[in-house]
């Protein structure tokens, strides 16, 4: 059996485990949850050791029939980019398990469970090669996510969850009407097989409007982002890290593995479209931001603004000169790779670190905080840390990707550029603020005054993460050479058929 | 007569237990089994004929086998094995009188069998009554119920109204065509529909035309009505309402499947109808797309749980009827597959509704769910896959049963259609999930009546069986295909 394969039916058998635990059995669940964390890690070296980045096309393909009549097969396979995510994947789910118990104190193997489910599915959305497979793990993150939400969030649970649930479901319906017609005409639902269909002109920009829906609800684009801060505010602390770290990255990634290579003329022809629209949510809902007096909302938005950038680099090389596309191009599309892992990195730790606050505090308010750096230096300065990265100050993994974006965007227009750098000013605006009103001044709070700060199990977990956007933001190298020849790749296929 | 054997199996074994039972008034505690050795015995003598490699007719085509039936009633029997081994554990918390209800279950099935193998109308016509004829005294079996007497009041007038229309369309019909034999009955319509002459010779004809186009429209009327899909669905969340769980399980389920083969005979790409595709057709589509929008709509606004699930069917029963209305092969292929699953899901549900009570009674409202999952975590979750089920979520059944139809319905060019399906799908979405949070992310009430529970270990493991099986079917369809490709 395939690495793949191994991973997801581990992190599945993992979850049906602890389903079957009893909720009195805190301690039993903790062990199998960390004996399979420990697995899929080993799973995890392997992958990264088997994968070879310098060769092109999918790698560690595995094929089986599933309904052979219709055409679909348990079909799965890898790029460089696909491999990154699933490690980012992983590491999430390592981080969630290593500190669940600061976070939750009821029905522990049910929260593990949820998020091992999860760990499996979205593995599977970023290894399917069959678009109905893909279709299948895409849909089914919405149980543990809904299932989480619900048993585990905050007061406004339900409306969240809901609003998540019929916000993605909407969506992704236009999407698997768009595959299945595509598996009709071309006899097969293998992804690779859509890539070298010819399709008329009209069914190209159906087909862009159909999978956009479903993509641009996921990541979230600006009209339809509105699920995206009540979900964050209201999921428990693992639900916020597993969407802004994974969930607003499948968005992204179906775009990368859908929009571009099977439609790349709509893609060119909705491009411009598509670059206004990051924008316009970059920069707006960046103003947006700066009003929030939640924390879990403000950094919800800021997620928002900051997927701006990605969708913004996915579709820059259409904007580009033919000689610059090679160059110019690839560097968008990496910088967009390397902005998707760096805004999951910064984003989680963003929302670990005020997870363990709000374990202390019970509160999600602005106001009603004040000087917490006073109590706890310790978890301060690993927030600054992740709102500085979020910013995207030199040396942390938030620079490389939006400076890759900015510098990309030069070659079309300075104006483009001058734009998107907002976004530094924005970010830069709402976090320093935040930070500012929440770590620094007065302590308003007289439960702050009792308030430990955080323990060593905690700080370890946090500077993982830390570790994580350091070593992104002074060594970008390696994640970029990893996944350089499948966005050459990327670009070969997309620019070819153009 | 090896062809008649499951038939006679399980028509003796009917007769056997009336006649025992009703002089050994003491053995009442055995019923159940015999009814359930007599299923047994009935799928054996189902699978004990040879495979049918092509149609065999019997008595002029009054009696049909061909593989179509003959995995049919293995289906049938199972289904109602299914229901029965419920009762038969669950015996003492039983109100019914028991004979009455396992005789009534049996000779529906004996009617579904009749159907299935139908080639004339007569047979057609009786097999229905006998399905539903039983159908309708189950429903009446809660006596002192009102709500359960109103239903199978309505439930035996609305249905034997739409006995009339397919009497009635079948005597026109026999009119046009002189032959209750469905295969005759499709070479005289084609006929019919394909000459060509100068228009005063058509005269006549025209006459003819418009005679078996009223008989058309009659048997399609009936058959709607049957299926309870809009626009003659109102009997549909009444006898939901007025039913037991358990007794909606079989009105739910197995007819569904009855129907949809009768509808391969009647409109199927070889039967009666089929010559007369362009005048049924589009209104089959048109009530497909409005059951599910319509069944969607009403069922957001329902606080009991037997009439959202009514509605839930309603719209359900527009899924199929647009892969029946398709009339093609895989347009067949495509509806039994849903049926199939739909069965499943539906036996499943209902039969775990039925094991929970609240303050003695079975439970009525959505809001009596609230708190399931911390009270009886297993029933909850076998609810909670039932319904992702029928929102059509993968990695569950439900999702290829839709996708299997969108496919179809996208072969067939229809692509409005299937956007029209798909985000009828998404209306619904919203009351299946209200149900599930309401199970999940809420704690009991404290003061209110406790929600019950009979377990048992056998409708335990037939549970979890059943659930298991929405979810393997849906990682390992082949199963199912395969089965579906045998029979069409």
């Amino acid at each position: 059996m395939n690495i793949l394969t191994t991973l997801i039916l581990e992190s599945v058998v993992a979850a049906g485990v602890l389903f079957g635990i009893p909720q009195q059995q805190k301690r039993l669940a903790q062990v199998i949850g960390l004996t399979f964390m420990i697995i899929s890690l080993g799973l995890a070296y392997k992958l990264l050791y088997t994968f070879d980045p310098s060769l092109a096309g999918f790698q560690l393909v595995e094929r089986t029939p599933w309904l052979l009549d219709l055409g679909m097969e348990y079909h799965f396979g890898v790029d460089g980019v696909s491999v990154a995510l699933i490690l980012l994947t992983i590491f999430m789910n390592t981080i969630i398990v290593m500190c669940h118990h600061k976070l939750v104190k009821h029905n522990i193997p049910l929260y593990l469970s949820c998020f091992f489910l999860m760990q499996g599915v979205i593995i599977g959305v970023f290894s399917a090669l069959d678009s109905i497979l893909f279709y299948f793990f895409y849909e089914a993150t919405l149980i543990p996510l809904f299932i989480s939400m619900g048993m585990f969030g905050a007061k406004g649970k339900v409306r969240a969850a809901y609003k998540l649930f019929l916000y993605t479901f909407c969506g992704s319906a236009p999407f698997l009407i768009g595959i299945i017609y595509l598996g009709v005409r071309s006899g097969s639902f293998d992804i690779e097989s859509f890539f070298t269909l010819p399709l008329t002109w009209h069914e190209q920009v159906v087909l862009f409007m159909a999978f956009t829906m479903a993509f641009a609800v996921k990541i979230p684009m600006w009209p339809v982002h509105s699920w995206l801060p009540d979900a964050h505010t209201e999921a428990p602390t693992g639900g916020s890290i597993m969407l802004a770290a994974l969930m607003l990255k499948v968005g992204a990634f179906g775009f990368l593995r859908f929009n571009l290579p099977i439609v790349p003329e709509a893609s060119a022809f909705f491009a411009e479209y598509m670059i206004g629209l990051s924008l316009f949510s970059l920069i707006f809902i960046g103003l947006v931001t700066l009003l929030q007096k939640d924390i879990k909302r403000l950094i919800a938005y800021s997620s928002i603004s900051h997927m701006g950038i990605v969708t913004m680099g996915i579709f820059l090389m259409y904007q580009l000169t033919e000689d610059a596309v090679h160059e110019a191009g690839l560097l968008a599309l990496q910088g967009s790779v390397v902005q998707m892992v760096a805004h999951g990195l910064s984003s989680a730790g963003l929302f670990l670190a005020f997870g363990f606050m709000y374990q202390r505090l019970q509160s999600r308010e602005m106001s009603s905080f004040g000087g917490v750096a006073k109590s706890m230096p310790i978890l301060t300065t690993f927030f600054v840390l992740f709102g500085l990265s979020n910013i995207g100050l030199p040396g942390t993994g938030g620079f490389v990707g939006e400076i890759m974006v900015i510098m990309a965007s030069f070659h079309v227009s300075m104006w483009l550029a001058l734009a998107a750098s907002l976004t530094l000013v924005l970010s830069a605006s709402y976090t320093l603020w935040m930070i500012k009103q929440v770590f620094y001044g007065r302590i308003t709070n007289i439960i702050l005054l009792e308030t430990a700060d955080i323990d060593l199990q905690e700080a370890f977990v946090l500077s993982l993460l830390a570790l994580g956007v350091l070593i992104l933001g002074c060594y970008p190298e390696m994640l970029i050479s990893y996944t350089h020849q499948s966005c050459l790749d990327l670009i070969e296929t997309t620019i070819g058929h153009h | 007569m090896c062809i008649l054997l499951p038939e006679i199996t399980l028509g003796l074994g009917i007769l056997a237990i009336i006649i025992v039972f009703s002089i050994w008034k003491k053995g009442q505690n055995y019923v159940t089994l015999s009814a359930l050795a007599v299923l047994i015995a009935t799928l054996i003598a189902c699978n004990l004929g040879a495979k049918p490699s092509e149609k065999l007719a019997l008595w002029q085509g009054l009696f049909i086998h061909d593989s179509l039936a003959y995995y049919t009633k293995s289906i049938l029997t199972l289904g109602a094995l299914s229901i029965l081994s419920r009762s038969y554990f669950e015996q003492k918390d039983f109100t019914f009188p028991m004979l009455e209800f396992n005789a009534l279950v049996l000779l529906s099935i004996l009617g579904g069998f009749v159907t299935v193998s139908a080639g004339h109308m007569i047979t057609v016509f009786l097999g229905l009554e006998l399905m539903y004829l039983p159908l309708y005294a189950l429903v009446a079996m809660r006596k002192k119920h009102l709500q359960a007497q109103e239903a199978a009041i309505k439930y035996l007038i609305m249905g034997a109204l739409a006995s009339a229309f397919l009497l009635y369309g079948a005597s026109l019909l026999y009119g046009v065509t002189g032959t209750m034999v469905l295969d005759n009955m499709e070479t005289s319509l084609f006929n019919l529909m394909s000459v060509d002459v100068e228009w005063v010779e058509k005269l006549p004809l025209i006459d003819n035309y418009v005679i078996a186009l009223v008989g058309t429209v009659m048997i399609l009327g009936a058959m709607l009505f049957k299926f309870g899909s809009m626009p003659f669905h109102i009997w549909v969340p009444d006898v939901y309402q007025g039913a037991t769980h358990i007794a909606v399980a079989i009105i739910g389920a197995l007819p569904k499947l009855v129907l949809v083969i009768l509808w391969t005979r009647l409109f199927g790409y070889q039967g009666a109808l089929a010559p007369m595709s362009e005048v049924w057709q589009l209104p089959v589509y048109v009530f497909g797309v409005g059951s599910i929008i319509y069944g969607n709509l009403l069922g957001l606004v329902q606080t009991k749980i037997k009439r959202l699930l009514a509605y839930s069917s309603i719209s359900h029963m527009g899924y199929i009827l647009l892969a029946l209305g398709m009339g093609s092969h895989i347009g067949i292929q495509s509806s039994l597959y849903y049926v199939c699953g739909y069965i499943l899901v539906t036996i499943t549900l209902f039969v775990t509704l039925a094991q929970l009570r609240k303050s003695g009674e079975e439970i009525v409202n959505i809001e009596d769910l609230k708190g399931l999952y911390s009270l009886h975590s297993g029933y909850a979750v076998v609810i909670t896959v039932s319904l992702f089920s029928l929102i059509g979520i993968p990695p569950i059944i439900g999702f290829l049963m839709k996708m299997q139809l969108i496919m179809s319905l996208i072969e067939q060019n229809l692509q409005g259609i299937a956007i029209m399906a798909v985000f009828g799908s998404v209306l619904g979405a919203y009351y299946y999930l209200n149900i599930i949070q309401l199970m999940l992310f809420h704690q009991p009430e404290e003061n209110a009546n406790v929600l019950h529970a009979h377990s048992s270990w056998g409708v335990s493991g037939l549970l979890g069986f059943t659930t298991i099986c929405l979810i393997g079917l849906s990682l390992k369809p082949q199963v199912l295909f395969e089965l579906i490709q045998l029979m069409a």
